[in-house]
């Protein structure tokens, strides 16, 4: 995927749309986005969430653990889990090389949809890393 | 707004789960305290606490503690007995850090929030020198990466005295804030006879006597002045609450 074609939370998840995929509904893949995954450093340690949580945009999706320091990943968007990327706590370098692609987190149903009116495109996202890098 | 003060809590004694419980509170609340909390502890027993991702039936790997409490920790890293040392949490209202700290001209060279290690572990080493104890950052070649033991792990910025760690620091990332804690090794424990503390490298404090040095340090150095703080009825009902629901119950200490 490319990261201009994506969606951004401000807590640094992308989402990718496809009202293709979901079946009854359209479906969400998420990750973390490269400037997320430079922040965390050498990450360590992910956890992966369970398939059938129901997440509202703002909850915890996962954890992650990179110099001793666990953060959260946030959901950007409200759904059900319907699956999740079981290889990548094993290869947690994919996160650093391929964000977008063999990175990504999760695959969300999605539910009530107007929580992606609260997420920027990549013009947005990008001027929110500059700032939060001055 | 800025913070301009650090709240200071000295707390007695507690058992594994409440001192976990304070210190969730007090990073759920930070932002509305909108200040910085520097909180010192210690344990109302010997007790093992695991890192957040540790499995709990690692425990065995550390035969001396299998019949102690156990906790598991909100924070990363590894396994950490409690016992003859000072801990302490620090909570901060952002990830990102204060002005002073990004402008200090000090070592620098930290990512993400190891700022956070850089400040209150630098304050530490500048506390000891005086006191005839020179104190270091660590080679991280000094440990083994994958010990059980926290203390027979090396970071880049834990710190030294005379080659044995004396002070390790594990980190929670929220919106609202940053939690830190850590322990400074006071002397050997029984149970971990071979981690020696400042005691064994010639240095015979109380924790008193160190806290006040340590959290006057952490302060000046972002311009902050000491205030101390005291848990309100809610925020004591919620340390309560969490402490049995969450960090005394085995779904949570045997979540792996």
């Amino acid at each position: 995927m490319k990261p201009e074609e994506l969606k951004y939370a401000k807590t640094h998840e992308w989402v990718h749309v496809d009202s293709a995929e979901g079946g009854n509904g359209s479906m969400a893949t998420v990750g973390i986005s490269a400037f997320a995954v430079e922040a965390l450093t050498d990450l360590v340690f992910l956890e992966l969430p369970e398939i059938g949580k129901q997440v509202a945009a703002g909850d915890s999706l996962g954890e992650v653990e990179s110099v001793k320091a666990v953060s959260d990943i946030y959901s950007p968007v409200t759904g059900e889990v319907v699956q999740v990327n079981e290889e990548l706590p094993e290869a947690l370098q994919w996160l650093g090389e391929d964000p977008y692609g063999r990175g990504w987190i999760a695959k969300i149903r999605l539910g009530d949809a107007s929580a992606l009116e609260n997420l920027m495109d990549h013009t947005a996202y990008s001027k929110l890393c500059a700032d939060e890098e001055s | 707004m800025k913070p301009h003060i650090c709240y200071l809590l000295e707390d007695p004694p507690l058992s594994g789960p409440l001192n976990m419980a304070v210190d969730e509170v007090l990073l759920e609340s930070v932002g509305l305290i909108g200040h910085p909390v520097l909180r010192f502890y210690t344990w109302s027993e010997p007790t093992l606490s695991l890192g957040y991702f540790q499995s709990s039936e690692d425990r065995s790997l550390h035969a001396p503690s299998v019949d102690r409490p156990l906790v598991r920790r909100a924070t990363g890293g590894g396994a950490i007995l409690h016992d003859r040392e000072l801990t302490y949490s620090f909570i901060w209202p952002s990830r990102r850090p204060p002005a002073e700290l990004e402008c200090d001209g000090g070592k620098g060279g930290e990512k993400g929030t190891e700022w956070m290690y850089r400040w209150i572990h630098q304050a530490l080493i500048d506390v000891l020198g005086p006191l005839g104890v020179p104190a270091t950052f660590a080679s991280e070649s000094a440990g083994q990466s994958d010990s059980f033991l926290c203390f027979e792990r090396r970071s880049q910025w834990d710190v030294e005295v005379g080659g044995m760690k004396v002070l390790g620091s594990a980190q929670r990332s929220r919106q609202q804030g940053l939690l830190q804690h850590g322990s400074l090794l006071l002397s050997a424990s029984p149970l971990t006879p071979q981690l020696e503390g400042l005691c064994e490298q010639g240095l015979a404090v109380t924790h008193q006597q160190v806290s006040r040095l340590w959290a006057t340090r952490i302060a000046a150095t972002a311009g902050l002045t000491v205030e101390s703080l005291k848990l309100d009825g809610g925020q004591q009902q919620a340390v309560e609450q969490l402490a049995a629901e969450k960090y005394g119950s085995q779904n949570w200490t045997k979540k792996r």
